[in-house]
Parts: structure tokens; sequence; C-alpha cells
């Protein structure tokens, strides 16, 4: 996982609605740090980590609702469906390497044995639930980026 | 999953000091009130509770680190709350394993289900295991008087 970025500038004595707009800056240049990777689906540590900087996105937003309006909300709810579809293709990841391990690790080896009937039963039915999620991902990725959803979000973090 | 608390006697034009010592107290005791369901065990939400509002409570204190000294002090204490979502992780991780594979039997095909059941024992059997470390954990933040430390530390 990769370390959350140091934000730099944040006074403490100065308001919590000043400094909203630092941290927060920052975050959202984290996520976007990783959208270069997402074309490739392969990228399994890439997408990951834009999760996880996703998480971090909205968990710091969360601490500054009280700062913004009412469209900071919505913000948040597209945040959450994003980090909802990665979380998805990431829990078949981890199902993909727990199950690949477990196979290897069979005494009985092979198709015939009733344990690697049942994993490979599910690695196949893990298989096409990635590569569907991923898909819907991808689109809804595609489509906030047409929106400018980054600047959006920037444009209504700093008040400019 | 639990929804966060709202936190008390914040506003814009407050100190960032001021509002990151409540929020983060706030997030802290929204955290510990899972433990106990926790240890017990047998509801699995507590632990994914635990660990979210602990990811919150981690997000809090990375985001407002500059509002507090001595710093070795504050990685202590950040270093603490870390351990506690890997720890809880560990466990979480096959929690969602076992529900899932459990949901998965009834749409396999009939060939499947033995090999699907024998994963799940494994599964639980390693999840029993996971939560030793956890247990062991808790034990070592109670002795270190963990919970008065940190709320003397960062309270307003």
């Amino acid at each position: 996982m990769a370390k959350t970025w140091k934000v730099r500038g944040v006074y403490p004595q100065l308001s919590y609605q000043w400094n909203a707009q630092i941290i927060l800056a920052v975050k959202i240049q984290e996520v976007y740090s990783w959208a270069k990777s997402i074309r490739n689906p392969d990228k399994v540590k890439e997408l990951h980590n834009l999760r996880i900087s996703v998480k971090r996105l909205r968990y710091s937003m969360e601490f500054f609702t009280i700062n913004y309006g009412e469209e900071f909300q919505d913000f948040l709810k597209v945040l959450a469906d994003v980090q909802e579809q990665l979380g998805d293709i990431h829990d078949c990841d981890v199902i993909e390497t727990v199950l690949t391990d477990y196979l290897r690790k069979l005494p009985n080896r092979g198709d015939k044995g009733a344990d690697a009937i049942g994993i490979n039963a599910l690695l196949r039915r893990y298989r096409k639930k990635r590569t569907a999620q991923y898909q819907t991902f991808l689109q809804q990725w595609a489509a906030l980026e047409e929106d400018g959803f980054m600047d959006q979000l920037l444009r209504v973090v700093t008040g400019e | 999953m639990a929804k966060a608390l709202i936190v008390k006697d914040i506003a814009p034009e407050k100190s960032l000091d001021e509002c990151a010592r409540r929020i983060i107290t706030t997030r802290f005791h929204e955290m510990m009130s899972f433990k106990e369901g926790t240890i017990d065990g047998r509801d699995i939400e507590y632990v994914h509770d635990m660990r979210v509002a602990s990811r919150r409570l981690r997000a809090a204190m990375q985001n407002f680190a500059d509002c507090f000294t001595p710093k070795k002090k504050f990685r202590w204490h950040l270093k603490r709350v870390e351990r506690i979502t890997s720890t809880l992780g560990d466990v979480r991780d096959l929690d969602v394993l076992i529900d899932q594979f459990q949901k998965d039997i009834q749409k396999v095909p009939a060939d499947a289900e033995i090999g699907v059941q024998n994963l799940i024992k494994h599964l639980q059997t390693e999840r029993e295991g996971r939560r030793v470390p956890m247990f062991k954990m808790f034990n070592n933040l109670d002795r270190s008087n963990f919970e008065q430390r940190f709320l003397k530390f960062f309270e307003v």
C-alpha cells in the first residue's frame, strides 16, 4: 500500500475552513496520481492504491463537510461509488490469490480431486465477475473525466 | 457499516487545532466502542466497524499531524492505531472470504460443493488462529494504558 502524501502548509492556529482547502487539494492530487494506470486491468497494485487514495480523500472530506455547502455531499456520494467499485475489483483480486495459493497447496492435485473442482469453479466465477466489475468501473471513470469531476471538486474545495 | 459519529463543537471559524482534537477524540471513542464486540467475535460486523473507525481515526491523525507535539509521542499513538487497523484487517479479510464463499456454495455446480465446503473449514481454522494476535494486541494496549494516554494527549 502506498504511503499517504504529506500535506505541507497546514497552520494549526488558522481556521478549520482555511486549512480544509490545503489538505483536501493534496488528497485530490494523490487520487489522480494513480489515474494513468487504470486503463490496464492487470495493474492490480495501482488499482489498489487508487482505492486507498480515494478512501483517504473521502474520509478527509467527511471531516471537512461542515465547511462546505450541499453540493459537497454529491461529490462525496460519487467518491463512495468509485470506492465501492474499486473495492469489488480488489475483493476479486484477493480471492484470486487466496484460491490459487490454496489450490497449489492441495495434496490431491489435478482436476479430478473434489477440492480442485470446487476451487476451479470459484476461480471461473470470480474471474468473470472481475472482468465485468472492471468494465463498470472504467465506464464510470470515463464519465467522470468527461464531466471534469476532478476540476469541479478542486474548485469547490478551494473556493476558486 | 456503522455511520461515523457526529463531531460536536466544531465550526469553520474555529482553529484547526481545536477542531482536530475534537475530531480525533470522537473517532477514538467511536473505535473503542466496538472493542467488546470485536473480542466476543460472534458478530463479524464488530471487527469491520472497529477497523473502519480506526481507518477514519488514522486519516484524521495523518491530516492533522502538524497540530501535535511532541512528535515522538504523536508517532507512538499513530503507530498503535495503525497496528489496530492491520491486526483487525487480518481477521476481517477472512471474515469476508468465509461469508462470501458460504453464499457461493448455492451458486456453484453440485460437484464443486465439497471443495468449497473444505475451503471454508480451512479458512475458519485460520481465522481462529488470526484472532490470537488480536487478543494479544488488546492485552498490550490495556497494559500500556493506551486509552487513557491517548485521550490525555489529544483532548482539548
